[in-house]
């Protein structure tokens, strides 16, 4: 998968460029608009990281010709400003999504691969992570064999973090998506949720499923394997 | 271009000025001009009588060069005789009725002098008319010369009326560019000072009152600006000194993977706190601008009062503190859903975070007095009454200590008293010290449905 990331600040680019890299695309970055359009046009890539603040030509411009030409690739537009008409002006513009700076990575990258997953993957009758078997449909959860049981809202946390396994999830996603508190607020709730739930689907002598990332937020995998976050 | 203020009140002063003295000149003109009249058809019926009575043996008055009126009598065949006729005379009138009193004509000559004529029978002869002739150029000469200086005065006082108007416009004004130039000098750093013009006229000492008024309310808010972006300066310290000293301690030798990963948690959790403070303080911003639109909904409270509760009972049963909602089920609100839940989560982690135990957090809703109300009650350890005014500050905390085991910047009241800036409501706190605390969020019903 190629990514184009178009961002003017030097630290900035390059860290976008490599966190991508370790996550398994293949990154060219561009410094200002017009070699960033330049680039998108005579490049093939799945998707175009986009600035909106840049030298010479701004994101929205970038993405207004670009989508002008009739290209269709994909674009994530990154802006500074937290205003509600930049986010509808880049969406107007052509962009398929945005984010606002500053974000945490594990959210860019939640973002980028949601954009290039579109194309909508049947959701799997049954998630399975290490020994843990979910049933969204029957609403049942077994670890090893033996049945957990769950509130419904444990169970809308557990089923959110097992679509995303793998994926580190911000506690403002986790809060957004499933209690529908899309904000910031001064309250650890989602610590003690999250504390919770690992009560019941860890219980003693079973390895930890559910793993705490400092600053970020929380993965769901099983790392008994080899691997390692 | 505009008229400046002094030059219309001198152009009103200059014409109000010479209207008055040219009305005032016309009618003398007028008054003299008839009273000139008056006299000399006095004269001539006086004189007509004693002509009138001498009659058939005229010579008699007034005779040789004298000024007064020339008498001529005419015959049944209309032939006049003049006593004098130094001049081209007026025809004679050979009409005149045989009774009746005196009959009064005039007679403008070929070489422009204007005749005042008057004529009767005689009365011992009635077959014979006495005529007596005026010429008025005299009289009309006193008129010209009065004319001719006018000619003089007239632009003169318009001249003099324009000079004065101005002087007294200016004179007028001088308090006026006197302010101007005191307004002038006020910067960001003299907002407490005042104008305070004493001396100064009623309508321009009202301009004053007004404009220090308005510099006092802008001294106030720069106040309390200056001050917010010291606090914020303070808030960003503590997270900036954390990861200043970790960044350089971790750095001061070389350590194992662990240690190092152990520093970029830190720092990463003191980058989040910064963020949030950055996105929080953007927020209350955005709630202060006047242009600053929200999306309303209408929203059913007792709907969204559950959801919060639901959100926030993991917390509130970690603490044994029980939630309630109590709200009827017909009760709508048109607010922006986001922002109405955000505030009412901040009230209920803030009343968790103050109940003991064994207590209980209540969320109601109602209407009252026309207007929708919230209220997030708790039975929890209260606030001093002291410290009741402050609580909606930014950055106030009741408790120092609370700063270390909060996520946020001392903001979530704050940011409550946004939300309801921007619905146009208000938000109140009730304490009683011991017993709990009850905060009132007050949606005016202004474009609500309910």
């Amino acid at each position: 998968m190629n990514i184009l990331v178009i961002e003017d600040e030097p630290k900035a680019a390059a860290f976008l460029r490599q966190g991508l890299a370790e996550a398994g695309f293949v990154v060219d970055t561009a410094h200002d608009g017009d070699a960033g359009l330049r680039a998108a046009r005579e490049g093939d890539y799945d998707l175009v990281i986009c600035d909106v603040m840049l030298p010479g030509r701004d994101g929205f411009s970038v993405i207004g010709e670009l989508r002008r030409e009739g290209r269709q690739t994909p674009i994530l537009l990154v802006t500074a400003r937290d205003r509600v008409d930049d986010r509808v002006r880049g969406l107007d513009f052509g962009a398929d999504d945005y984010i606002t700076k500053p974000f945490a990575f594990a959210e860019l990258l939640a973002r980028v691969r949601a954009i290039l997953r579109r194309t909508p993957v049947r959701a799997p009758d049954v998630y399975r992570v290490g020994d843990v078997l979910c049933d969204p449909r029957q609403r049942r959860v077994e670890r090893g064999g033996r049945r957990i049981d769950l509130t419904p809202r444990e169970f809308a946390l557990l089923l959110f973090l097992l679509e995303r396994a793998g994926e580190v999830v911000s506690r403002t996603l986790i809060a957004d998506r499933v209690w529908g508190m899309n904000f910031d607020s001064d309250t650890n709730v989602i610590d003690v949720q999250v504390r919770r739930l690992r009560a019941k689907v860890e219980p003693e002598g079973t390895p930890p499923l559910i793993h705490t990332v400092r600053g970020v937020g929380y993965v769901l995998e099983d790392r008994r394997g080899n691997h390692e976050v | 271009m505009r008229w400046s203020l002094a030059r219309r009140l001198t152009a009103w002063y200059a014409a109000t000025a010479f209207i008055l003295v040219a009305g005032t000149v016309w009618v003398q003109y007028r008054t003299l001009t008839r009273d000139l009249a008056d006299e000399d058809d006095q004269l001539l019926l006086e004189t007509l009588a004693a002509v009138r009575t001498s009659l058939p043996a005229p010579g008699f008055p007034p005779v040789g060069n004298s000024p007064g009126p020339i008498v001529r009598t005419i015959d049944e065949s209309c032939k006049a005789t003049a006593m004098r006729a130094d001049r081209p005379l007026p025809p004679p009138d050979c009409a005149t009725p045989a009774t009746g009193d005196p009959r009064f004509r005039s007679w403008r000559s070929p070489d422009g002098r204007n005749w005042r004529i008057v004529s009767q029978r005689a009365l011992a002869t009635p077959s014979q008319t006495a005529e007596l002739l005026l010429d008025r150029w005299t009289d009309e000469g006193v008129l010209r010369g009065y004319r001719r200086q006018l000619a003089i005065v007239l632009p003169a006082v318009l001249l003099l009326s324009v000079l004065l108007g101005f002087g007294i416009a200016r004179r007028g004004l001088r308090p006026l560019s006197d302010l101007v130039t005191r307004m002038a000098r006020v910067d960001a750093r003299s907002l407490d000072q005042q104008l305070s013009l004493d001396g100064a006229p009623a309508e321009v000492q009202a301009l004053v009152v007004s404009f220090d008024a308005m510099l006092r309310r802008l001294h106030g808010a720069f106040a309390a600006l200056s001050q917010f972006s010291g606090d914020l300066a303070h808030e960003f310290r503590t997270p900036l000194h954390v990861l200043r000293q970790q960044a350089e301690v971790a750095l001061g030798r070389a350590r194992s993977v662990e240690e190092y990963r152990e520093v970029l948690s830190s720092s990463l959790e003191e980058l989040e706190r910064l963020r949030r403070m950055v996105d929080d303080t953007l927020f209350l911003a955005s709630a202060e601008d006047p242009r600053a639109t929200i999306e309303r909904v209408p929203l059913r409270l007792a709907d969204e009062l559950a959801s919060v509760a639901d959100f926030m009972e993991a917390l509130a049963s970690d603490s044994s503190v029980a939630i309630e909602v109590s709200a009827p089920n017909t009760l709508h609100l048109e607010a922006d859903r986001l922002l109405l839940r955000r505030a009412i989560v901040n009230l209920v982690t803030n009343a968790i975070r103050h109940t003991p135990a064994g207590g209980r957090v209540t969320l109601e809703a109602q209407p009252e007095d026309g207007a929708v109300v919230v209220r997030v009650r708790d039975t929890g350890a209260g606030i001093p009454s002291e410290l009741l005014a402050r609580v909606f500050d930014r950055h106030f905390r009741g408790d120092p200590g609370a700063a270390a085991r909060s996520p946020g910047a001392g903001l979530g009241l704050s940011i409550v008293r946004g939300v309801m800036t921007l619905h146009g409501g208000t938000a109140e706190i009730q304490s009683e010290p011991g017993r709990g605390s009850v905060v009132t969020l007050r949606f005016p019903l202004v474009a609500q449905r309910t």
